[in-house]
């Protein structure tokens, strides 16, 4: 509770510096934005009235192409009906980081959406008024309208937004997210955003996208982490059905990178795993091949029995209150090594043209394989 | 080799090897994604479709094995979200990431298809073979409830469902 309170102190005292401050915290590689989100990467308004808003974080089920422009539209302060969601390509200058994690997608990008979106709303509040002829402090909005309550005046964001859009952002201090009370959206449970898509079977998934002409690959990977692959029966595989390449992948020597493998090329999936089933390799399985869960087991046993290396928390009387329970319940838990997997198989397309590699993924922190292709 | 079946009211051939999977035949051959891959062992239920109104794990099934056969992919159901399942999975909004949702579908699908009214118990039992790694089972087992009203509901208004 302190260090959320700390937080919003410092983002009041620092107002439009919150965004920039934000942006510092979260962008860990070589681009890093230095100004305040433009509110036209997020927000498209057309003369219909329609409104176009960027999901910016990736969706895997936890529902953020639904929440985040919930906050976008709740600030600009427009019809939920009126709203569509298109998912954002990886652009961390444009809409600052992007990633899922830890449950942090929301409280990190409250502020931040909060901000483009009343900033959206001056934006357009400034056109209207302009558009009216009446001062801009006499001006509110509702539901995609401005208004001038004391001529009873009123124009639509529709009809506004490219003059809106044209104008220069106003200064972060001018800009004045909604009070909690007037919550319209925030606050109500609104449908998927995907739903009709996924209860029809449309081609949402990364694992759906298909490009002209494009092959597939299988990637078998040494069983050792870190493991090499040394030699392979390739041309054999080279001659199965529709195989088109067979060749080894040395690797970068990072196990939670480039891993070492035999990559099996083919006109369609199928045919290039049923290659994978006649496929030999010689592996060079490395230091990594005496670790066992049998091992783990009995470090973690050894490292149990042995005294406490630190404490990371110490609330009250454990051991007082251990010695005089009524009951006690003893209890031992054990995790084995295991990837928190999802139901869609590991996968990406990708598209190298004119020195530029372009990828389709189905990722949690796309932006860690941006700064990866940087630096390699 | 040459194989024709009926695909969702349609009559479509391929040629294809005799043992390529339905599934495979279905998202790489005839472009229709809707249909899952998920662990290609028969394991997790996202590859479900209906051969003759009985559900099938496509991904184990020789695309052979499937000719002159009527199958039926969540494509099929409804394209429009009409089938009562779909509109109580819209109502309920079941899914969260929603990849085996088109399998819980067609599961749930060729349940009432025999069973207008299913019990919960009865709806546990059709459904265990379709793991959802989001963990929908309980928004799942209510909307087949909803969908089973809504079907007794059009079927009394003379309504007809796709299946």
């Amino acid at each position: 509770m302190n260090s959320r309170r700390f937080f919003l102190k410092v983002s009041l005292l620092s107002g439009g510096g919150m965004l920039i401050g934000g942006h510092e915290a979260l962008a860990q590689g070589p681009r890093r934005a230095q100004a305040p989100l433009d509110p036209n990467a997020f927000v498209k308004i057309s003369p219909d009235g329609m409104v176009t808003l960027t999901g910016k974080n990736p969706e895997m089920g936890q529902g953020i192409k639904t929440a985040l422009p919930m906050i976008l539209a709740e600030e600009i302060d427009v019809d939920w009906k009126l709203v569509r969601v298109v998912q954002g390509d990886l652009d961390e200058v444009k809409f600052g980081s992007q990633s899922a994690g830890g449950s942090r997608s929301t409280p990190n990008n409250w502020d931040l959406l909060r901000q483009v979106g009343a900033t959206a709303r001056l934006m357009l509040v400034q056109a209207g008024a302009a558009s009216l002829g009446v001062p801009v402090e006499e001006c509110s909005t509702e539901m995609g309208r401005v208004l001038h309550k004391a001529s009873g005046k009123s124009v639509s964001y529709g009809e506004i937004a490219s003059k809106a859009a044209a104008l220069p952002m106003p200064k972060p201090e001018l800009v004045k997210p909604k009070d909690a009370k007037d919550y319209k959206i925030i606050g109500k449970s609104m449908p998927t955003i995907d739903l009709p898509a996924m209860v029809t079977g449309k081609p949402i998934y990364s694992i759906d996208f298909k490009l002209p002409g494009m092959l597939f690959a299988v990637y078998e990977k040494c069983p050792v982490f870190g493991g090499k692959a040394v030699s392979a029966n390739l041309d054999e595989i080279k001659k199965m059905p529709r195989v088109t390449h067979a060749f080894i992948v040395e690797g970068n020597g990072d196990v939670s990178s480039l891993a070492s493998g035999v990559a099996i090329v083919a006109e369609k999936w199928w045919y290039a795993n049923e290659a994978r089933k006649k496929l030999k390799v010689v592996w060079e399985e490395g230091p990594t091949v005496s670790h066992t869960s049998v091992g783990y087991d009995a470090k973690a046993a050894e490292l149990f029995a042995a005294k406490p290396a630190f404490a990371i928390r110490k609330d009250g009387d454990v051991e007082g209150a251990l010695a005089g329970g009524v009951k006690k319940v003893d209890a031992k838990y054990q995790y084995p090594f295991i990837s928190h997997a999802q139901l869609e198989p590991g996968n990406c397309a990708a598209r190298f043209v004119d020195g530029k590699l372009e990828v389709w993924a189905p990722s949690q922190t796309p932006g860690r394989g941006h700064r990866w292709q940087l630096v390699h | 080799m040459a194989i024709a079946m009926t695909l969702n009211g349609k009559s479509v051939s391929v040629d294809v090897p005799a043992n390529m999977p339905l599934l495979w035949v279905l998202r790489d051959e005839l472009e229709m994604c809707g249909t899952k891959f998920g662990c290609g062992a028969g394991q997790c239920g996202a590859c479900t479709v209906h051969q003759d109104g009985v559900p099938i794990r496509s991904c184990l099934t020789p695309v052979s094995s499937v000719a002159g056969k009527k199958i039926t992919t969540i494509e099929g159901l409804s394209p429009e979200g009409a089938h009562a399942l779909q509109r109580a999975w819209m109502e309920m909004d079941v899914p969260q990431c929603g990849y085996c949702q088109a399998g819980q579908l067609m599961t749930a699908a060729a349940l009432l298809a025999k069973n207008s009214n299913p019990t919960d118990a009865e709806i546990e039992n059709a459904l265990d073979g379709n793991l959802c790694r989001c963990g929908t089972y309980t928004r799942i087992k209510k909307a087949v409830h909803l969908a089973a009203r809504l079907m007794q509901t059009s079927n009394a208004s003379g309504a007809n469902n796709n299946e």
